[in-house]
């Protein structure tokens, strides 16, 4: 093989190069263990500071489950509402952020632009987003919804447009041959290719909205964890316990459904193909 | 070559699956029309201050009425369990929204906006009212204080970059360490390796729920319970990115093991090799570039968490960020956030590249 020859063709320096960068690593690990004084024997030592949490593990307190299903559904129409507000924003600005279609100046400033502010708003995670919002429009589901929604806007901003660049351009230069305006190549062109792939992304991104709303509660956000951190903080475990099961039921759920679908959506519909077994 | 025999499910199961999920989703289409009638006609026009409640037989009603529904919704066509579950083929030419489960689905996305709109409190108003009451947090996040960025603050007794740098450390050693235990886990936890025997079965099971259980709890969560086990600190901080790294990157892993091709597994087996020799010499090559393209991954991803892990006592760059919002010190506060924008970005960008040049 080609490819074998070469990495053969310079085989001590190549040894020599994954030397240093295994030493660079090891280097790190060590200093950082050290840095951080990961200590696994304090886990061993300090274990009596949690036995009153382990043991709420065994008599949780299911008086406050009604109080909890409601604050789950809550949380739920969070992540819905964040993903579904923010599909239609994303949207548009994948076509203004994607290279391929972008291509004089002023168009080429706005991907700049669009992707530009899609990676700074990427880069702040959503707790922080919400503590902002929070200031904004005070404590309630609402900030939470408007965190999830902008990290999500830039996020799937992000992905979506990755996908529009990474399109087959035949389809569209024969849509382009007919005579075809911009947004006939768009919707005959480009579309057909992207719809699957944005369906896709799009329950993946609800997923990580469910999994955030679960948390974003703790700075005011709305939804269960808002209720959660408030057990913890007044060290009311049996009732914590109980906010927590419900909320590892919920993502779990919402886990395996959402791949499922992704998995029919990138499968077109069909049975997934038989693997091996040992 | 003796093959063990293969563990099934009975074939009820799935035919029950797609008819629990339809049963499910009329249930929540009842609870939606129950909702919106408690919003827009119970408080409005009979008590303003109760909520709408069933009867008893009102709920008798809803279940059964429900129950019916599920079952008629096979018939007719309009099933989106059996769409989910199983695979019903879309009639040619002829759009997904307009085949009947599409409407179904289509009513569902509906009705779940409206009561979501209404169940979160959205008030669009608010954001232009209020407006004025950021106006400090962007002047702030505009005019950043950078002072504490190499001159210790005496309140947290540390600097914006020590900490900074105590960020990356605990994301790269969570990651480090999470990604070591996370491989011989993704193993047993692979369907086609532990799906042989009973016993194998039993272990996948276990291991798979231990995963799922681990990774829906998020790493903040984590970290409250290990801060109130070791106290406070960057270290606690990390325990808790491990051991949400170490389940989310068994699930991946397992994935990836279920994937392999046969080729090489069934060219390593007809040399009379071994359970174990399979897997050495025929699996774990397979997986090793994807693995580590997971790795790289997760090490963002961990970034991105340590970076607001002390919010519970976590430790690293978060701990300036929240104590700086608790003293309303926005010009610091900008700072820390450009900080950990460019820090994020930085090593999203440097992950995504390597991923790229691995996989």
């Amino acid at each position: 093989m080609n490819d074998n020859n070469k990495i053969q063709g310079r085989g001590p320096w190549l040894f020599l190069r994954n030397l240093v960068i295994a030493a660079l690593f090891l280097a790190a690990f060590v200093y950082a263990l050290t840095r951080i004084n990961l200590d696994l024997t304090l886990l061993v030592k300090n274990f009596s500071s949690t036995v009153k949490l382990w043991s709420a593990f065994a008599k949780p307190d299911w008086s406050v489950l009604g109080e909890g299903v409601t604050l789950l559904i809550k949380t739920l129409y969070m992540a819905f509402m964040a993903t579904a507000l923010a599909l239609p924003f994303a949207i548009v600005l994948s076509f203004l952020g994607a290279k391929n279609l972008m291509n004089s100046p002023i168009a080429r400033a706005i991907y700049t632009f669009v992707r530009g502010f899609a990676s700074i708003i990427r880069s702040i995670q959503p707790i922080i987003w919400a503590i902002i919002f929070v200031v904004w429009v005070r404590t309630g589901p609402f900030p939470g919804v408007l965190a999830l929604w902008i990290h999500s806007v830039a996020d799937m901003t992000k992905l979506f447009s990755e996908r529009v660049e990474s399109i087959d351009v035949g389809p569209m230069e024969a849509i382009e041959a007919t005579g075809a305006g911009r947004t006939l190549v768009l919707i005959y062109g480009v579309i057909p290719q992207i719809i699957n792939p944005y369906l896709s992304f799009t329950l993946y991104r609800l997923d990580i909205n469910v999994r955030m709303a679960t948390i974003i509660g703790i700075v005011g956000g709305g939804g269960i964890g808002m209720r959660l951190y408030s057990y913890i903080r007044k060290w009311n475990f049996p009732k914590a316990v109980v906010m927590t099961i419900l909320i590892i039921i919920m993502v779990w759920g919402i886990d395996y459904l959402s791949s499922r679908l992704r998995e029919r959506i990138e499968t077109g519909g069909g049975e997934k193909t038989e693997g091996f077994s040992i | 070559m003796k093959r063990p025999r293969k563990f099934t499910l009975p074939d009820f199961v799935d035919d029950v699956k797609p008819f629990l999920l339809d049963w499910l989703i009329w249930g929540y289409l009842a609870y939606t029309v129950i909702f919106l009638l408690n919003s827009y006609w119970y408080t409005q026009y009979v008590n303003w201050y109760g909520t709408l409640t069933l009867k008893p037989w009102g709920w008798a009603l809803t279940i059964i009425g429900t129950f019916s529904c599920a079952l008629l919704s096979e018939k007719f066509g309009i099933s989106v369990g059996l769409k989910t579950i199983k695979s019903v083929e879309r009639p040619p030419q002829k759009a997904w929204a307009l085949t009947n489960w599409g409407i179904t689905t289509l009513a569902l996305v509906v009705f779940t906006f409206w009561v979501g709109w209404l169940t979160t409190d959205m008030e669009i108003g608010v954001i232009a009212r209020r407006a004025p009451k950021t106006f400090h947090l962007w002047s702030g996040l505009s005019h950043p204080d950078f002072t504490h960025l190499i001159n210790i603050d005496p309140e947290l007794e540390d600097t914006i970059l020590g900490s900074l740098i105590d960020t990356i450390f605990m994301a790269y050693l969570a990651t480090v360490i999470g990604g070591i235990l996370a491989a011989p886990l993704g193993f047993l936890g692979a369907r086609n390796i532990m799906g042989g025997t009973w016993f194998r079965r039993i272990i996948f099971y276990i291991t798979r729920a231990f995963f799922n259980v681990v990774r829906s709890v998020e790493a903040l969560l984590w970290a409250i319970i290990f801060a109130i086990w070791i106290g406070w600190g960057p270290a606690a901080g990390t325990f808790a990115l491990l051991i949400h790294s170490m389940a989310a990157l068994a699930k991946l892993f397992s994935e990836q093991v279920e994937s392999i091709k046969k080729g090489p597994i069934e060219a390593v087996q007809s040399t009379g090799a071994s359970f174990w020799q399979t897997v050495r010499y025929g699996a774990v090559p397979q997986v090793v570039p994807q693995y580590t393209a997971f790795l790289l991954y997760r090490l963002d991803i961990n970034v991105r968490m340590a970076t607001v892990i002390a919010l519970v006592g976590g430790g690293g760059i978060g701990r300036f960020f929240f104590y700086y919002k608790s003293q309303l010190d926005w010009n610091q506060v900008g700072a820390v956030t450009i900080i950990i924008a460019a820090v994020v970005w930085i090593l999203d960008y440097i992950s995504g590249k390597a991923r790229e040049k691995i996989v």
